[in-house]
């Protein structure tokens, strides 16, 4: 009679402590601890940086086509460029404020760092988004409730925002950047201008009406725009 | 240090620096403040409000070495102008050119002439408490809050301009122009706390360091702060409107600035109107 072999649980993965962009992204969803070490202790490169920034834009188109599909075709289209373009404005426009907050904070993070912390946070997201673009792709064709598809993009999204904050906090196991409460701080900064330039840039989840384009040029408020299509889903 | 700026203040607790009277900490201390020769890429490291964002330790040990001139609070001064002038202009952006204009002026004003008047006040309520601070210190410490604070707002102006061009419509209804008031009005509230609560932060961490051993700092930084709500929130209400009123002409100073003060509008007016829930 044979014994039973014992079951042995997976391997953890293990990093050679390599730094090249595709490994650092790959490590983003496994071991992203390994990133943030990277960044803190200036072992990345700029070049890591762009890396992560062209993945997060094209994760984000992919999550925007299938969330735009909601509205048809054309909207699928145009939603593919328009939430990778709300991801990069935040980006830019909170750059300066991640620099700032993390000095005032008690972390200093030198340009390069800030970049790549900033280009890694995006492409956590988009990282987490793609994962979900098949859930989302799945009700944008199933269903013709815009208060269901407001509801699970922005869930889809929480949950993406969720896992970064996560991943920004590991930030704090480097000796140097214990003081992390600045880029906590700059994270809540950078999920509110995401709202408004998703709000800028509506919209999203419809196709465009004769008298609304594809980009309007209305001035509004997040909550206002949220408010009003929960309103107009009923 | 001399070769990596902005790097060694990081991440470590903060520490009381020891008397400048003792031989061996002062020569460690002039090691710890030597300026460093060359900069960090681009940016002029060297430049005084850059050093103290990056590196508090040796601006800290600077001013405990008495090694900041007049010329350098200039420097912070001159900073503090530009960055506030900057997002005073977008906070009023909004309402008219006429008004942006007008607040890119009274912004500053309202930081540095808040500064003034409790400085004194601020100074003597440190030798009661027995900080061992003099008023120079005192008055270097309160400029390196307000410094703070206007690198978080020239750090939030791309944020804040994004709000107002996006957020906020020039007409509509009257419905509609209420809500984007109150909307700007509480975006700039809260980044004009977020870099209140900085400045609270450097306040702290300057008095942890430079204070005399066994004072008591939660106290004195409690009552600075006092001082600092409690004439900072008359200064505003003289110099109001910031944001501006849709429903008001634009004004440098409103006519009625000077005929009551904030406090009698919050005690005469909001609270019996909160009390008889708002009828």
């Amino acid at each position: 009679m044979n014994e039973p072999t014992e079951i042995k649980p997976p391997p953890v993965p293990v990093f050679d402590g390599s730094t090249r962009p595709g490994v650092m992204l790959e490590a983003l969803l496994k071991a992203p601890e390994r990133v943030t070490d990277a960044i803190g202790k200036d072992r990345a490169s700029v070049r890591t940086g762009w890396f992560f920034l062209i993945g997060a834009l094209l994760f984000h188109a992919v999550f925007g086509a299938a969330m735009g599909l909601f509205g048809g075709a054309e909207a699928g289209l145009a939603s593919a460029f328009k939430a990778p373009l709300v991801g990069l404005f935040a980006l830019v426009l909170c750059f300066p404020s991640l620099y700032v907050f993390s000095s005032v904070g008690g972390a200093p993070l030198s340009l390069r760092q800030t970049f790549l912390t900033a280009t890694s946070c995006l492409a956590m997201i988009g990282l987490l988004l793609v994962g979900l673009a098949p859930v989302a792709w799945l009700f944008a064709v199933s269903t013709a409730s815009l208060r269901f598809m407001m509801i699970l993009v922005l869930v889809a999204w929480g949950i993406a925002v969720w896992f970064a904050r996560r991943y920004l906090n590991g930030i704090r196991l480097i000796p140097e950047f214990q003081q992390s409460g600045g880029i906590s701080c700059w994270f809540l900064v950078f999920v509110v201008v995401s709202l408004q330039m998703a709000t800028c840039l509506r919209p999203m989840l419809t196709a465009p009406t004769p008298e609304r384009g594809w980009l309007t040029s209305e001035k509004k408020f997040f909550m206002a725009h949220f408010s009003d299509c929960w309103e107009r889903g009923k | 240090m001399d070769g990596e700026p902005g790097r060694c203040g990081a991440g470590v607790q903060p520490r009381r620096l020891t008397s400048p009277g003792c031989g061996s900490g002062l020569d460690s201390l002039e090691r710890r403040v030597r300026l460093p020769s060359r900069a960090c890429g681009f940016l002029p490291m060297n430049y005084l409000p850059f050093r103290l964002l990056n590196d508090r330790d040796t601006f800290w040990g600077l001013l405990w070495s008495r090694r900041l001139s007049g010329s350098d609070l200039l420097r912070l001064m001159v900073f503090i102008m530009v960055a506030c002038g900057v997002y005073g202009a977008i906070m009023a952006g909004w309402r008219s050119p006429r008004l942006s204009l007008y607040v890119a002026i009274k912004l500053p004003l309202l930081f540095l002439a808040t500064t003034a008047f409790v400085s004194v006040f601020n100074w003597m309520l440190g030798l009661v408490f027995r900080t061992g601070l003099d008023f120079r210190t005192t008055i270097w410490m309160v400029f390196s809050a307000m410094t703070l604070a206007s690198w978080i707002l020239i750090s939030l102006a791309p944020v804040s301009l994004l709000f107002m061009l996006s957020g906020v419509p020039a007409l509509g209804t009257e419905a509609e122009l209420q809500y984007a008031h109150n909307g700007i009005l509480v975006t700039h509230i809260l980044v004009l706390a977020l870099s209140g609560v900085s400045a609270l932060w450097v306040l702290r961490e300057g008095l942890v360091r430079l204070a005399a051993p066994g004072c008591p700092v939660g106290l004195v930084l409690l009552t600075w702060i006092g001082m600092f709500a409690f004439v900072g929130c008359q200064m505003g209400w003289i110099l109001r409107p910031f944001v501006g009123s849709p429903f008001y002409p634009v004004a440098f100073m409103r006519p009625d600035c000077l005929e009551r003060n904030f406090y009698e509008f919050v005690f005469g007016e909001v609270m019996p109107y909160l009390l008889q829930g708002g009828r």
